[in-house]
């Protein structure tokens, strides 16, 4: 069942981030959310994942799909190790152990997120939400402080999941857009206003920012 | 190796919050420190009698070293600082239950805080002795003692516990939510180790407070066995080597309940985190 969002506000303070905003989610794929910072991409999904609570409007389906996240913050707990951070949310050492190899973290098991370093952390939160069971996946800016070649190495978990389930990504990165996103979902605001564009013209778009900022 | 690694840069950081040694690590200075600093004040302590040369004013060192030698080799002395000890700590451990339940009923329940925060800040605004006095009238004094150090422990342990739930951090507490943590394992992963430090500081303030406060509750209500009841009998008779002698047992009782408690508690913060490899 699709998550349908209707007449959706949201404000704070005088500040309207969402004004009666409606759209339908699609069942499965990667939504790629782009925009400028402050636009509301994160209420948006704050509120999706039942975070925050929407001022009027209603938002269908969404108690029926189990969510998992990557949060703007990495969001460990300090006192726990990088493997029993994982190992609290799976509780099956066996898959603790394979995601921490997947995102190439398996050398830092023992260790305290402080002693990470800021990439390490990203990839354990990476690692927590991607082998959580979950109908939903939220990705906010999911791979900032992660150099080209990482993203490139995590990408085909994201899209398995994006093939199972729907997954929405944001991001201020276009190169992440390009290289995941199923439906590309270009946001302004506030109030967060969105537009579905497709690839070419993405792509042909910030190929000419590019060039303009150059 | 890398774990011996983790281990080095683990006991590193700890090094950091331990005492400053200004006089470097390896010195003989350093390592006698506490030996020259004892000295220095029962050396003081030794001149100040000499000058004063009255025994009823102030008792020698010597006087009261062999007066503590005679006293601990004195079932009765034994009998005394135990039943003590027993009161003031089952009114610790009481101040410590009731004001833990509190703060969780506080902080969760905003009925109960209005409930409670006026007859809290009332009794920390009460003089001690007001409650001894009123406590005299409603019960027995061995009741007194423990009331009494209740009564000063309570609301120290409800403020910084209630402080630290407040702290908590609403982030780690959303992805708990997130990620369907079961409310079991959301206060054993998330709001124990966010609320241990404070719990630490109530215990070791209250624990001081509760043991001085239990002591002059003995001297007013001077229950059978116990060190208040000597050391008004002390005062009364004019036996200044016993009055110092016992405020020496009392000072020594108390820290090394305090240095018993913060190792105890030490211990108990340390399974909060958690050790490499042991996942829970």
């Amino acid at each position: 069942m699709a998550i349908v969002l209707d007449q959706v506000t949201k404000t704070y303070g005088d500040l309207k981030v969402l004004d009666k905003l409606s759209l339908t989610f699609p069942d499965t794929g990667i939504i790629g959310l782009f925009g400028p910072s402050g636009c509301g991409k994160t209420t948006l999904i704050h509120l999706i994942a039942g975070l925050q609570q929407a001022d009027s409007g209603s938002i269908h389906n969404i108690k029926a799909h189990s969510v998992s996240m990557v949060f703007q913050e990495d969001r460990l707990l300090p006192w726990m190790t990088a493997g029993d951070n994982l190992n609290l949310i799976y509780n099956d050492i066996s898959k603790t152990k394979l995601w921490l190899e997947r995102l190439q973290i398996e050398h830092q098991q023992d260790a305290y997120p402080d002693e990470l370093s800021g990439g390490m952390k990203r990839r354990l939160a990476l690692a927590r939400a991607l082998g959580f069971k979950a109908d939903l996946l939220l990705l906010d800016e999911p791979f900032k402080g992660l150099d080209i070649k990482l993203k490139h190495q995590i990408y085909p978990y994201v899209k398995q999941c994006g093939s199972e389930k729907l997954v929405i990504l944001v991001t201020h990165d276009p190169s992440e857009i390009m290289g995941l996103a199923d439906f590309i979902w270009s946001a302004g605001g506030p109030p967060l206003t969105l537009k579905k564009i497709d690839h070419d013209l993405f792509s042909k778009h910030w190929l000419q920012t590019d060039a303009d900022f150059v | 190796m890398k774990k011996q690694e983790q281990k080095s840069r683990l006991l590193k950081k700890e090094k950091i919050h331990q005492e400053p040694q200004s006089a470097g690590t390896n010195s003989w200075f350093s390592r006698f420190r506490w030996v020259f600093v004892t000295l220095f004040w029962l050396g003081l302590w030794q001149l100040a009698y000499w000058i004063i040369d009255q025994d009823i004013l102030l008792a020698s060192p010597v006087q009261v070293t062999s007066r503590f030698l005679s006293l601990i080799s004195q079932l009765v002395f034994w009998q005394i600082t135990l039943y003590s000890l027993s009161r003031i700590m089952a009114g610790f451990l009481l101040g410590l239950l009731a004001g833990s339940v509190l703060a969780v009923g506080t902080v969760f329940f905003r009925p109960v805080y209005a409930l409670f925060y006026p007859v809290i800040s009332a009794i920390r605004a009460t003089p001690v002795s007001s409650f001894i006095i009123l406590a005299l009238v409603w019960m027995t004094s061995n009741r007194v003692v423990i009331f009494i150090v209740f009564l000063m422990v309570m609301p120290i342990v409800w403020a910084n516990l209630s402080e630290g739930i407040k702290k908590t951090d609403p982030e780690l507490l959303e992805m708990a939510h997130i990620f369907r943590l079961s409310r079991g394992q959301i206060i054993r992963s998330v709001y124990l180790p966010s609320i241990s430090p404070f719990f630490m500081s109530a215990a070791i303030t209250s624990l001081g407070l509760g043991w001085k406060a239990g002591i002059a509750a003995e001297v007013l209500s001077t229950p059978q066995f116990s060190l208040g009841r000597r050391l008004y009998e002390s005062k009364i008779y004019l036996e200044t080597i016993d009055l110092m002698t016992f405020t020496a047992v009392v000072i020594l009782l108390s820290l090394l309940l305090e240095q018993v408690l913060i190792k105890t508690l030490r211990r108990a913060e340390g399974s909060f985190r958690h050790k490499p490899g042991k996942s829970r």
